[in-house]
């Protein structure tokens, strides 16, 4: 477990990171360590958001919840008298909580946006002016292909992601 | 059974509500790296070949590519279906690119294939930072059942990307880069294909022997301190690599940085000023890639990559030597 922490933190070579990730693949139960430390990082950043905000819109929600009226039954222990009641309302409430959560983790993934997004009159602006040739035509493939190999997304693409630099597309400038 | 204090029910309730939907939305995170990993060994360990169409804007075109791996190590080749014949072999250490339309072959090495990991394991554990991750639908693409996997980027420095691999193979059968308007800016995704058997190594057909050879010598890019950096990159884009290169078919010195988020990666080139001719600073693109060059007073400045214009200017434009 410890070492699926280091792998979190990026501690390892590549070489030994590329056999914890392999571990992680074969063991159900790395992957849920995996998860959980996930879990512990989200819920460290993110603590403020979530469970204040969380708890006060659970609480005006469950308001308005209707009574959870007890089913008849036969056990007769004190027990189940107040377990069943309460097993209900969990029901109930796992509704509401998965909703409430929902829309509080849409909230938490939309902040970073308004804060960190480029202005939108700025995006507006960059819209690209000049053909390839223009900026050294076949020059241009050369560096494509240099960092096609260091890209993780063309890696994942394989020799596919090459389609760039061999097509046979004329510039149209006014797209 | 110790009996717990009703007045901390709802809280504990609360508690293990909110851990459980955390929890059920982090396995999902955890399922779709597994999967992106997956997809990256299924590019490399797999023989396959087919025919896939590229699209972006209103440019459509089909190509033919083979992949094949032995012992001897892995084999691959694209091949340009529509217009002139262009074809790319590409094995353990060099690139073969053959030009029908100039009638150029050229052949470059490469070292750092076998050392440089398809995904780099320490970025992709901060890929959640930068993107949401999640499966969707199973959908079926070229006859093989494919799972849907969704990254969508948290700010406006990264494109979208819904991937769909094979649910057997974990091979990739269809890529989607998407804006954020949620524009697709490119997609490719195959239309036939044959992953394993009966699959052989690609090779050229005979090169007319008129055709122009040009050759880049061996090690022509070592890692290296080239003293430049980037000030300002878009957050979650790190350095993950720093070398010399020297230009095709020149002696002339190239630096080269590469920075990524674990899923994009942005390539920042500094070279002298070419003398010969002017040179006018601007973006375009190919494709997905948008790129942006940048004069200095005495260096060319290019940035490209995958990824907005505004994160490719943004670096383009804080490039500076180290130490000012």
């Amino acid at each position: 477990m410890e070492k699926i922490s280091q792998l979190m933190d990026g501690e390892f070579d590549e070489h030994e990171a590329r056999r914890q990730i392999r571990r992680l693949e074969l063991d159900a139960s790395l992957v849920q360590a995996w998860a959980t430390y996930h879990l512990i990082r989200d819920v460290l950043r993110h603590e403020t958001g979530a469970s204040s905000d969380l708890a006060g819109r659970l609480g005006q929600r469950l308001e308005h919840e209707p009574t959870v009226v007890a089913p008849h039954t036969r056990l007769p222990s004190r027990l189940a008298r107040y377990s069943l009641p309460l097993a209900a309302t969990v029901a109930g409430v796992t509704v509401v909580g998965w909703l409430a959560f929902t829309s509080q983790s849409h909230v938490d993934t939309v902040r970073p946006m308004a804060k960190n997004n480029p202005p939108a009159a700025m995006r507006e602006a960059l819209r690209p002016v000049l053909p390839v040739a223009a900026l050294a035509g076949s020059q241009m493939d050369d560096y494509l292909r240099a960092h096609q190999e260091f890209s993780p997304t063309s890696a994942m693409q394989g020799v596919a992601s090459y389609v760039r630099t061999v097509s046979n597309e004329d510039w149209d400038p006014s797209r | 059974m110790t009996r717990v204090p009703v007045r901390l029910l709802p809280s504990l309730v609360l508690l293990h509500l909110w851990v459980g939907a955390a929890f059920a939305e982090t396995l999902q995170e955890t399922e779709a790296l597994v999967w992106l990993q997956k997809i990256a060994n299924a590019a490399r360990q797999l023989n396959y070949a087919g025919t896939f169409v590229y699209q972006h804007g209103d440019h459509v075109e089909s190509s033919r590519i083979t992949h094949f791996v032995d012992r001897a190590g892995e084999c691959e080749k694209l091949e340009t279906l529509d217009g002139p014949k262009r074809e790319i072999i590409r094995t353990d250490d060099e690139i073969l690119t053959l030009d029908g339309e100039h009638h150029v072959v050229k052949r470059e090495r490469r070292t750092r294939r076998n050392s440089f990991p398809a995904l780099l394991p320490d970025q992709l554990s901060h890929l959640t930072e930068h993107y949401q991750l999640r499966k969707g639908d199973q959908e079926r693409i070229a006859g093989y059942d494919a799972q849907a996997l969704v990254l969508e980027p948290r700010d406006g420095f990264r494109y979208g990307h819904k991937l769909w691999a094979d649910v057997n193979t974990g091979l990739l059968l269809k890529a989607r880069m998407l804006d954020e308007r949620g524009h697709v800016v490119e997609q490719s995704v195959f239309t036939q294909l044959s992953i394993g058997s009966g699959v052989t190594r690609p090779s050229f057909g005979p090169l007319p022997p008129e055709w122009r050879r040009e050759q880049q010598g061996p090690d022509s890019a070592a890692p290296a301190d080239t003293g430049w950096i980037v000030k300002d990159q878009p957050a979650g884009f790190r350095k993950i690599i720093e070398m010399r290169r020297l230009k095709a078919g020149t002696q002339t010195p190239v630096a080269h940085l590469v920075y990524s988020d674990g899923l994009a990666a942005v390539s920042v080139f500094i070279e002298p000023l070419p003398t010969t001719r002017k040179v006018q600073e601007g973006l375009t693109r190919q494709g997905a890639v948008n790129i942006y060059t940048r004069p200095l007073p005495d260096q060319l400045v290019t940035v490209l990559g995958e990824a907005p214009a505004v994160t490719v200017m943004q670096m383009a434009n804080s490039v500076t030597p180290r130490g000012q």
